[in-house]
């Protein structure tokens, strides 16, 4: 793994759909980003690099570079420290590609989708946390942002597809006429109702341009201009991008601190756990096993996996996850004896992380 | 299919085509557009989900895996999003969602907030019926819903951001039914109560086909007392399926003193001498004297039926009904194919029967005084329900 230090400097190539002038950004004041944790941002770019790696491998036929993979995870490291505990034995740099790889994976599940969407098909297909966040960024004040609000939950009501979508990619077209008056006539009953006692009663033109601002609104907003590393992340506006890119000195020094806090009794916890782990490993049947060394040690997809032991791939996602689920009924009896009971449901998530995490480094040792 | 490439455990399925062509077959049963479409989803993901826990073994444990009433479903779905099964005694909520972007769990307060509505965990469920997908993105408890999710008083959802989920369902399925009730709900209010009379001008207003938003229309605390009485969440249902109800409950036990409601008229007043021979003729065993016999006329599309009720005493705690529907004056046909249906006052269905226009339907059974039951007739595409109580 080479020591990776701001190799990128300017991405020129990639091909992004530029609407930025649609969008209206006004910079809030936001808290100062804590010096600690840019210092961690520093300590996982490995693991960024790493994953990008993986992901630029995989799929070489898509347009993002190694780059643009570096560059979109490397951002993305509060997701990593917001969910790391290290009271389940842990290590951050073999959590962190878990949480990015998830990142990444989920980012261009919604690229592909959106892609074959038409925009009145996204209008549905955008969650009210997006809806809200879009009409932000593009400068929509409170009042306003509720009408546009409601104004898509009207459209959501009356405007559904009337054909079953079934296999075929949903082609929602453009409201007809009818359909522009009822979600019209929707709106303005309920409007004092849902909206203030002062909201203005809206004629059909005027909710059709609303929503039509909305859908090329959310277009934009998903296809971002990512020009360059100068970028300023949202919530952290006083530092750029590159300010948290690793100095060298102060990488070596954090990772020693990290290092000797790895403390006696952590490492106490981490061979118990080992020494269990690889013991329920050996009760596995010999093709789980097989299974989840191909997928761990060589990378292998399900689908690579699927045509080299000669199965379907549900049936290799199945046999995954019979296999971990076993392990996982181990793991958990291993917490529970501990603390004399199993831990709330809220917290259980980082016992599957765990497992994820000491997979990965017990194929790759 | 990136999501194969990355993780081990990932809960995505390949929806059969088969169960997205019976979802939207089932789903036109609604008469909302709304409903419609909330219906298609709703369905794919019950079914869907049902089909993968099975396949999966899913749990491995004991508890047994219950689907949804149809009747139920079918009720909820015409008013809210979501839907929920049980494992052994926890309930779980499965809730789908359309969004590309999946970054948010909503769950419709009514899922949340109504004691007789909450569920012990909720499952966000991604159908895509386009790719023929179905993705369970992970899942939540009551009491993380309540205390981590956000509660929008416009839109009447709780929201968690999917990162609070968790992703790995055999998590779920290994601990379901292992923690304490303390550790998956938390407390919510008893719901308000609701006067019948009340209760009985919501469901006219609210179950109104031009009502395109009733859960939002009245104050949630009314809405949730609604719906939390299935009787009542049942009647709105039929109000906003075009389904005639009246509302009035016919008090049978009250016929054994001889009260009567001007609606129910003595059997010769409205049959002809050839229907009431038919009526008689297999109730031969009891003599007819023993037995109070009334017949209402209801009303179908253009065309009308006589809907007899026998009854006779079995001892102090039965009663034996005999329900017949019959051509009325001088017509010897009935006005199109019918099916007489009996149904729990929630919905179940008990029994059934169905004639051609020339025949009579009759329907035989035993209850006990306090009952309750309601009768679906179903005639020229038209459907009037008459509920009774015993």
């Amino acid at each position: 793994m080479p020591k990776f230090r701001n190799r990128f400097g300017r991405c020129t190539g990639i091909k992004w759909q530029s609407q930025a002038e649609l969008l209206t950004s006004a910079p809030s004041p936001k808290p100062p980003i804590p010096t600690g944790q840019q210092h961690l941002a520093a300590y996982l770019q490995e693991s960024c690099y790493w994953t990008a790696q993986k992901t630029a491998a995989r799929f070489s036929q898509l347009e993002f570079t190694l780059a643009d993979y570096f560059q979109l995870i490397s951002s993305e490291t509060g997701r990593v420290l917001k969910g790391f505990n290290p009271n389940f034995g842990t290590n951050l740099k073999s959590y962190a590609p878990i949480v990015l790889t998830n990142y990444l994976k989920d980012y261009l599940r919604q690229r592909r989708a959106i892609d074959v969407c038409s925009d009145w098909s996204l209008l549905r297909k955008t969650s009210q946390k997006r809806i809200t966040e879009v009409l932000s960024q593009a400068g929509i004040g409170a009042n306003e942002l509720e009408e546009y609000q409601f104004a898509w939950v009207c459209f959501k009501t009356i405007a559904v597809p009337s054909q079953n979508p079934d296999g075929a990619v949903e082609k929602l077209t453009q409201p007809e006429m009818q359909q522009w008056g009822a979600i019209t006539d929707l709106y303005n009953s309920k409007r004092h109702q849902q909206l203030s006692s002062t909201a203005a009663k809206l004629t059909a033109e005027q909710i059709e341009v609303r929503l039509t601002k909305l859908t090329r609104w959310i277009r934009a907003y998903l296809y971002p201009t990512v020009d360059s590393l100068n970028k300023t992340k949202p919530g952290q506006e006083q530092g750029e991008i590159q300010d948290s890119l690793a100095d060298p000195v102060a990488t070596s020094l954090l990772e020693a601190a990290i290092e000797n806090e790895a403390q006696q009794e952590r490492q106490q916890q981490r061979s118990q756990l080992h020494t269990r782990l690889a013991a329920g490993l050996a009760e596995l049947d010999e093709t789980a096993q097989k299974i989840l060394r191909l997928f761990y040690q060589e990378n292998l997809s399900q689908q690579e996996l699927a045509d080299r032991m000669a199965m379907s791939q549900p049936t290799v996602s199945r046999r995954l996850k019979k296999a971990e689920e076993a392990l996982l009924a181990k793991l958990l009896d291993s917490v529970r004896s501990e603390v004399n009971k199993l831990p709330d449901p809220s917290e259980l998530k980082q016992v599957s992380l765990a497992l994820k995490e000491w997979l990965t480094f017990y194929y790759r040792q | 299919m990136f999501a194969t490439y990355f993780d081990a455990t990932d809960w995505t399925y390949t929806i059969p085509s088969q169960l997205g062509t019976q979802a939207w077959q089932h789903s036109r049963r609604q008469q909302m557009a709304w409903a419609q479409w909330n219906a298609y989803l709703n369905q794919l993901c019950l079914d869907g989900c049902l089909q993968f826990f099975k396949a999966e073994g899913w749990p491995a444990a004991a508890p047994r895996l219950v689907g949804m009433d149809q009747r139920l479903a079918d009720r909820t779905w015409a008013v809210v999003n979501g839907a929920v099964i049980t494992v052994g005694e926890q309930r779980v909520a499965l809730i789908p969602a359309e969004a590309i972007d999946q970054s948010e769990l909503e769950v419709p307060q009514e899922w949340i907030d109504i004691p007789s509505w909450a569920a012990d965990y909720y499952l966000a469920v991604y159908v895509l019926p386009d790719m023929q997908t179905l993705q369970i993105a992970g899942y939540a408890t009551h009491q993380q819903m309540k205390q981590q999710g956000q509660l929008n008083i416009s839109s009447r959802s709780y929201y968690l951001d999917v990162a609070d989920l968790t992703t790995d369902l055999n998590l779920l399925q290994l601990t379901i039914g292992q923690h304490a009730l303390s550790q998956t709900r938390a407390a919510i209010a008893a719901p308000a109560t609701l006067a019948d009379v009340q209760a009985q001008n919501l469901i006219q207003r609210l179950g109104a086909t031009t009502e395109l938003l009733p859960r939002l229309e009245v104050p949630f605390a009314t809405w949730a007392a609604l719906l939390d009485n299935p009787t009542w969440h049942e009647q709105l249902y039929r109000q906003r399926q075009g389904e005639a109800t009246t509302g009035i409950v016919t008090q049978l036990a009250g016929w054994m003193q001889g009260q009567f409601d001007r609606m129910w008229q003595s059997a010769d007043q409205v049959l002809a001498p050839q229907q009431m021979a038919i009526s008689t003729r297999s109730v031969a065993a009891e003599p007819i004297e023993a037995m109070i016999r009334r017949v209402k006329v209801i009303g179908v599309g253009d065309g009308q039926v006589g809907l007899l009720v026998n009854l006779t005493m079995v001892n102090e705690q039965e009663l034996r009904i005999d329900l017949q529907i019959h051509p009325t004056g001088d017509s010897i046909h009935l006005p199109g194919e019918t099916q007489l249906r009996l149904l729990s006052m929630e919905g179940t269905e008990i029994a059934q029967a169905k004639a051609a226009v020339t025949e009579t339907i009759r329907l035989q059974f035993r209850a006990n005084y306090g009952e309750t039951f309601q009768l679906e007739i179903r005639c020229n595409d038209r459907v009037v329900v008459e509920q009774f109580a015993l």
